[in-house]
């Protein structure tokens, strides 16, 4: 991998471990909302990544509507300000804790396979063919810019770029290439790296949560880490934005396997909102989530304080509309919704579309995208069924897309739904291994927990 | 607020930060222990040739290649983007230009027009089938071809580039 291979600059990759860094920093601004006691340190560092890039999101955007085009200077001041407001406004910090210093062979088989993969991605060698027909080329493009260019976007012949597409990755690119003063390639590959490493930083959580024993969680962390690096290198995923919402989805995992609280429904309001800025199929994942915490909620326990049941609604659903909204807005008024979208739903080449999805799955996931098969029975086990639910409803929405395109789905399938795997299986199979073990002494969760749910609330 | 326990507290889950070490179950099943080993070596096995895999496909690399299968970094990525450095910088940021190449196999003038959108974002690049980017066009970047402008325009060359031309459009 030596010669002819781009050498990676270190400041732009500086800038974007920095713009990274800062980021997280400034979300870390929202703990006293986003974090409590049972939250270990790497988790935090998950949720305060990406409220900070949810939050990076929301600034460009306002800055946008309001006609200030990006800058170093006016980005970085209005998100230090946004982090003021919330260390001023905001309830006080959680506790603090430290970050793991004993890791197990698991973790550091995982910790090598991102590692890896991170090697790879600055290699450009597996950049994904999407980072060059439109992630990259709108990252650049918006850099170029100072804004998101709708101009360009609505161009007849620019359908191609997918511009009714949200913008959070092409706005992470702009941003790390503003503070590194060009658009360098292997520093946007670097995002991809820190999604895979915020998403075994979610998969460990998840685990360490449903009290899973030491084997399970190691082995899992690694068996997760290494199968999602060899797809990542061996199917050129770097770049892209699907490593956002398979985070998302990972990410969400310790909120939905732990009772609902005021906490856990911060931490989904903001997943779920960072999933909608990432791309479309995130927008029905941020529904999904919101809409499966809601359920779990005991809302009959709130007549006597409906102050109480608004504000746990407005935390569960206001970031994600204030990411969806602004979008469609912007896509209804530059007519950026691709016709070639969405149709009528055909159910008949449910058949035809079923095969090409297991067709699509040999050669590209070594039998481990088989492993969405076990979805259902992840059901059974009570702890799993909100993350069952989560993944087959995301699940079906895909199947829902390809029934529904206005053209043949079976290149599409090949060509997509691999990818598409990658946004379930980290979370499927990280379900998987946590109903492979009960926990000590065979502890069930009660039938009806509302009191307690009710009691976790304050 | 009632100061019962949590539902986690009850399962033998700590609320706090905890060592996941401290509480283990007595002992992982015996065939629970075999599955993750096999799912361990497999994803161990898969990680391995994959990364073989890449690595020969980064000494085997092909220069010629249908754009279709470019890579960064590439060879053909590098002529085109040596052709397209005598167009970037030279036209006005923002503006309109038609992007033509040879067809070929796999959809090639598409791709080599994807391509060039990418090494030249400053620019509104449309592809050469394309009417609408025709009459949008001032300019035509003509790589290894020289397509006919549409009925009525003409084309006036402005400068030769690497293994290509840059036109100005003249629209009736």
């Amino acid at each position: 991998m030596s010669a002819g291979a781009p050498l990676p600059l270190p400041l732009p990759l500086l800038a974007a471990a920095a713009v990274a860094a800062a980021l997280t920093f400034a979300g870390s601004r929202f703990r006293g909302v986003l974090a409590g006691p049972r939250d270990s340190a790497l988790y935090r560092l998950v949720v305060y990544a990406l409220g900070g890039q949810l939050a990076l999101h929301l600034l460009l955007t306002g800055l946008g509507l309001a006609g200030v085009a990006w800058r170093l200077p006016a980005v970085a001041a209005a998100l230090a300000a946004a982090a003021a407001l919330a260390w001023r406004w905001l309830p006080a910090p959680a506790d603090r804790t430290r970050l793991p210093s004993d890791l197990g062979w698991g973790e550091g088989l995982a910790l090598g396979a991102c590692l890896l993969f991170t090697a790879f991605a600055l290699s450009l060698w597996i950049a994904i063919p999407d980072f060059v027909y439109h992630w990259g080329l709108k990252g650049h493009r918006f850099y170029l810019a100072g804004g998101v260019d709708y101009r360009y976007l609505a161009a007849p012949w620019n359908w191609v770029v997918h511009p009714d597409y949200p913008n959070l990755l092409p706005e992470l690119y702009a941003v790390t290439a503003m503070a590194a003063g060009r658009f360098d390639e292997p520093a946007m590959m670097l995002w991809s790296a820190f999604c895979f490493a915020l998403l075994l930083a979610a998969v460990r959580e998840a685990l360490r949560r449903t009290a899973a024993g030491g084997l399970v969680t190691q082995a899992a962390l690694a068996g997760i880490a290494m199968a999602l690096a060899a797809y990542g290198i061996g199917n050129q995923s770097a770049g892209g934005a699907d490593w956002l919402i398979a985070l998302a989805l990972a990410a969400a995992l310790p909120p939905l396997l732990s009772p609902v609280d005021r906490r856990g429904a911060a931490q989904i309001g903001v997943i779920a909102a960072f999933a909608a800025a990432a791309k479309v199929e995130g927008v029905a994942l941020a529904a999904i989530l919101i809409g499966i915490y809601a359920a779990r909620a005991p809302w009959r326990r709130f007549k006597a304080e409906p102050g109480e049941a608004w504000r746990i609604a407005a935390t569960l659903g206001l970031p994600a509309a204030a990411v969806i909204l602004p979008w469609l807005g912007a896509v209804w008024r530059y007519h950026l919704f691709g016709a070639y979208n969405s149709g009528p739903l055909a159910p008949e080449r449910a058949g035809r579309v079923l095969a090409a999805m297991l067709d699509s799955l040999q050669g590209s996931w070594w039998g481990f995208g088989y492993g969405l098969a076990l979805l259902p029975l992840l059901a059974l086990d009570r702890r799993l069924r909100a993350v069952a639910a989560a993944l087959l409803l995301q699940l079906l929405f895909y199947l829902y897309v390809y029934l529904s395109v206005p053209f043949d789905a079976v290149p599409l399938v090949a060509a997509s739904f691999p990818r598409l795997v990658m946004h379930l299986l980290p979370a499927a199979l990280t379900g998987a291994a946590i109903a492979l073990e009960r926990p000590a002494g065979g502890a069930r969760v009660p039938d009806d927990v509302s009191v307690e749910k009710v009691a976790a609330w304050g | 607020m009632s100061l019962r326990p949590s539902v986690a507290a009850r399962r033998g889950q700590a609320d706090g930060p905890c060592d996941n070490r401290r509480r283990l179950p007595a002992g992982t099943k015996p065939l629970v222990r075999l599955g993750l080993g096999l799912f361990v070596a497999w994803a161990g096995i898969a990680l391995a040739w994959e990364t073989g895999a890449s690595l020969q496909g980064w000494d085997t690399r092909e220069p010629n290649r249908t754009p279709f299968l470019w890579r960064l970094g590439t060879a053909p990525v590098a002529r085109l983007r040596l052709c397209l450095n005598g167009v970037e910088g030279f036209l006005p940021p923002g503006s309109a230009a038609v992007f033509a190449s040879p067809e070929g196999d796999y959809s090639a003038a598409f791709f080599r027009w994807r391509w060039a959108a990418y090494l030249l974002p400053d620019l509104q690049l449309s592809p050469a089938d394309d009417l609408l980017g025709w009459q949008a066009a001032s300019y035509l970047i003509a790589y290894r071809t020289l397509p006919a402008p549409p009925p009525g325009a003409s084309l006036v060359l402005i400068r030769p580039l690497e293994g290509g031309r840059l036109y100005r459009i003249h629209h009736p």
